[in-house]
């Protein structure tokens, strides 16, 4: 079942083509990964599906609906895209209570819970402004599950994670995936692409099909 | 409750409000002894009002604190709040704007709160009074409170107004800047703009000629600016109401993909430039036009008197060109259209020239009929508006209104007819819209003094200044004799197009 669907997608950035009419469908319950150098547009790409940049011609649409016109932002999203901001005089915890009381579907146990599951302390009171860059992305994966989004879409999710943590995120999302839920993520490092079920890169403005890469031993 | 309480008392009781408390009352310490002896010099009464309205009033605490504090609050909850992973919780930017205003007004409602309070607590010891006092009636104090006294009848009034005025005026300035960010995204360019917010309400009270004061956001702060400014508070209220408007309707704008709209307005364009252009001319003729002894129908005549032989001004000249060759030109480029992109799916559908002729053309004279009363309408309601007499004399030429309004519509439609079957002839064999500009360049060399002295050239016989030396009827005649001709010029074309 298709939940995203891109068709003829071009996007120029400050004067360089970055996609020229690009098509995808994205399925229901499995892993993309996406990978290509640096400003080769993922994040682009990312903030397109989002709606949080309008593409220059052709439409992408969440569920059949056309980001732009029936929909500005998709529901039941998760992202992290770019550096996540907090308010850096309150807590993790309180980062957190702050976001999910938006929409105010789950409980405060609930953001606890998700937050011990990427290993962060719930109870302390430690300021955001005195976390390490581990402890942010920690965060900002909290922020982009806790409340059991359909659909998460992440940039870069294993940045500044150390190995054991980058272990436990990938075992997440793999339990995400069993759970029926899609996910999107672009990533550097060949073992993050492993849990992938299809994995594109980004060449000449073109999406190209790369083999998964499943099973494949990495030194 | 008792959480609601608990959250109060932590923000009132935070040392930065208490600062703004100390500052404000020592200030409003100032300004009341400066009431008390202007007052007591010349014995005049004064009441808690005066104390109270004064504080409020008073420009330099407004544009040096408030508006400054304001600028802070307004920028660091826009800058924090707006991330993807909030935008993409609320669904819409929209949403994020309002949630941004509430965010806004949880910590501004303190400040305005501590002003109020300040500007009460300083009335403690004056006495009360629900009218104005002898001092605010005074010339002494027309600069702040006897200004206001004279529009309002009640300082209660007054103060409700001044109240409502902050806070529609700090909304207002908060959803600029929101709107402002979140079109720009940058957040230097963002403080930019809070900086010169900020200068421009330094610069705009002291510098502004009070013409251009509506242009100072200080203006909208106090009520005596506001009253300086607009004489009567409520066309203040309608340009504030109005800038509302605007910023709603943008919100409303901000989750669409303004492409689709950017390309369905880019092919309306030339039809928008020339009805302004139209606009433009009837307009300008008609603020020129003597209140005192024209009427609207001379504006009409004005507008569109054209040119012929004898009689020849050049902005007449251009702006018969402007209004008949303009809506030539603009039909002509949708003819192209038909004959050379749909004409051929078209015509194989009607099997006949002709028949396929009138389904596109029949339109257009409908159009041409709709343009010409639209012209004429808009020609009376401006001269109306600008204060031109109502009746229906034409004191610029000796001619009946009918005969104007005959002119002017039947031999303008019948003008327009020949116009667009000529550029048609010249569409249908040359297939390419510019040779219909040529067409046109030919039409207007026509129009030129000394050239049509005969008015049997079928061109911009429509001018209304043709009727100083022609009948209306047999200018009738000459151009329902043009359009026969070229109409059966056009039979015979399609007739020679089948044969070939």
């Amino acid at each position: 079942m298709t939940i995203i669907s891109i068709k003829d997608v071009s996007k120029s950035f400050k004067g360089n083509v970055l996609f020229e009419n690009i098509n995808l469908d994205i399925r229901k319950g499995q892993i993309y990964g996406f990978v290509g150098p640096n400003g080769s547009g993922k994040s682009v790409l990312f903030k397109m599906i989002c709606g949080f940049i309008f593409p220059d011609s052709g439409e992408i649409s969440i569920d059949g609906l056309e980001i732009g016109k029936d929909k500005r932002f998709p529901e039941n999203f998760g992202v992290i895209i770019d550096r996540p901001g907090y308010i850096a005089s309150k807590t993790g915890f309180e980062n957190l209570k702050e976001l999910a009381m938006i929409r105010g579907n789950i409980s405060d146990k609930e953001v606890v819970e998700t937050m011990e599951m990427v290993g962060l302390d719930a109870q302390s009171s430690q300021k955001t402004k005195n976390y390490s860059l581990g402890m942010k992305q920690k965060l900002a994966i909290c922020q982009a599950i806790m409340e059991k989004q359909e659909v998460l879409v992440l940039d870069e999710p294993f940045n500044a994670l150390d190995v054991d943590s980058v272990k436990k995120v990938r075992d997440l999302l793999l339990r995400f995936k069993e759970e029926g839920r899609t996910i999107l993520l672009t990533s550097h490092n060949q073992d993050d692409i492993k849990i992938c079920d299809e994995v594109y890169r980004i060449n000449r403005s073109k999406l190209e099909l790369t083999l998964p890469l499943i099973g494949d031993s990495h030194s | 409750m008792s959480n609601v309480a608990e959250h109060l008392k932590d923000i009132l009781i935070k040392f930065r409000w208490i600062v703004i408390g100390i500052v404000i009352y020592f200030y409003g310490i100032l300004l009341k002894n400066e009431i008390f002896s202007n007052a007591s010099k010349d014995g005049l009464m004064i009441n808690s009002w005066d104390v109270s309205l004064y504080l409020l009033n008073d420009i330099y605490i407004i544009v040096y604190f408030i508006v400054p504090i304001v600028l802070f609050i307004s920028a660091t909850i826009v800058l924090s709040d707006f991330n993807y992973m909030t935008l993409i919780r609320l669904g819409t930017t929209k949403k994020w704007v309002f949630r941004s205003l509430r965010r806004f007004w949880s910590k501004t409602s303190i400040l305005l709160l501590i002003l109020v309070f300040m500007s009460f607590y300083l009335t403690i010891g004056v006495p009360f009074s629900w009218d104005w006092s002898q001092y605010s009636k005074s010339n002494i104090s027309h600069d702040t409170l006897g200004e206001i006294g004279l529009v309002f009848t009640a300082p209660f009034v007054a103060f409700l107004f001044q109240l409502g005025l902050l806070v529609l005026a700090i909304s207002i300035l908060h959803i600029f800047l929101s709107l402002f960010y979140v079109t720009i995204k940058k957040r230097n360019i963002f403080l930019i703009m809070c900086a010169i917010l900020f200068l421009g309400s330094v610069v705009g009270f002291k510098l502004f000629p009070e013409e251009y004061a509506f242009l100072s956001p200080t203006t909208y702060f106090t009520l005596k600016n506001f009253i300086d400014s607009f004489n009567y508070p409520l066309i203040g209220l309608v340009v504030l109401i109005g800038l509302f408007i605007i910023f709603y309707l943008y919100i409303l704008l901000l989750d669409i993909n303004k492409r689709h709209y950017f390309q369905s307005i880019k092919s309306y364009l030339p039809h928008g430039i020339y009805l302004i252009l139209c606009l433009t001319g009837i307009v300008s003729i008609s603020i020129s036009a003597d209140p005192s002894k024209d009427t609207i129908l001379d504006v009409l005549v004005l507008s569109f008197q054209g040119s012929n032989s004898e009689s020849f001004s050049y902005f007449s000249f251009f702006y018969y060109s402007i209004v008949f060759f303009g809506l030539t030109y603009l039909i002509n480029l949708d003819i192209s259209r038909e004959i050379e992109q749909i004409g051929y799916y078209k015509i194989i559908r009607y099997r006949n020239l002709e028949k396929w002729f009138w389904s596109w053309f029949r339109k257009f004279l409908l159009k041409v009929i709709f343009f010409l009363l639209l012209l004429g309408m808009f020609s009376i309601i401006i001269g109306a508006i600008v204060g031109l007499k109502t009746n229906f004399d034409v004191t610029v030429l000796y001619v009946d209104w009918y005969t104007i309004l005959y002119h002017f519509i039947i031999n303008g439609f019948l003008q327009i007819t020949f116009y667009i079957l000529s550029v048609f002839i010249i569409s249908w064999g040359k297939r390419e819209a510019s040779y219909g500009l040529i067409l046109i360049s030919i039409f207007m060399v026509l129009m030129l003094p000394g050239i049509n002295q005969q008015g049997v050239i079928p061109v911009g016989l429509n001018s209304l200044v043709n009727l100083l030396e022609h009948s209306p009827y047999r200018i009738t005649l000459v151009l329902l004799i043009a359009n026969i001709m070229i109409y059966l010029l056009i039979k015979y074309l399609f007739t020679k197009s089948f044969k070939n």
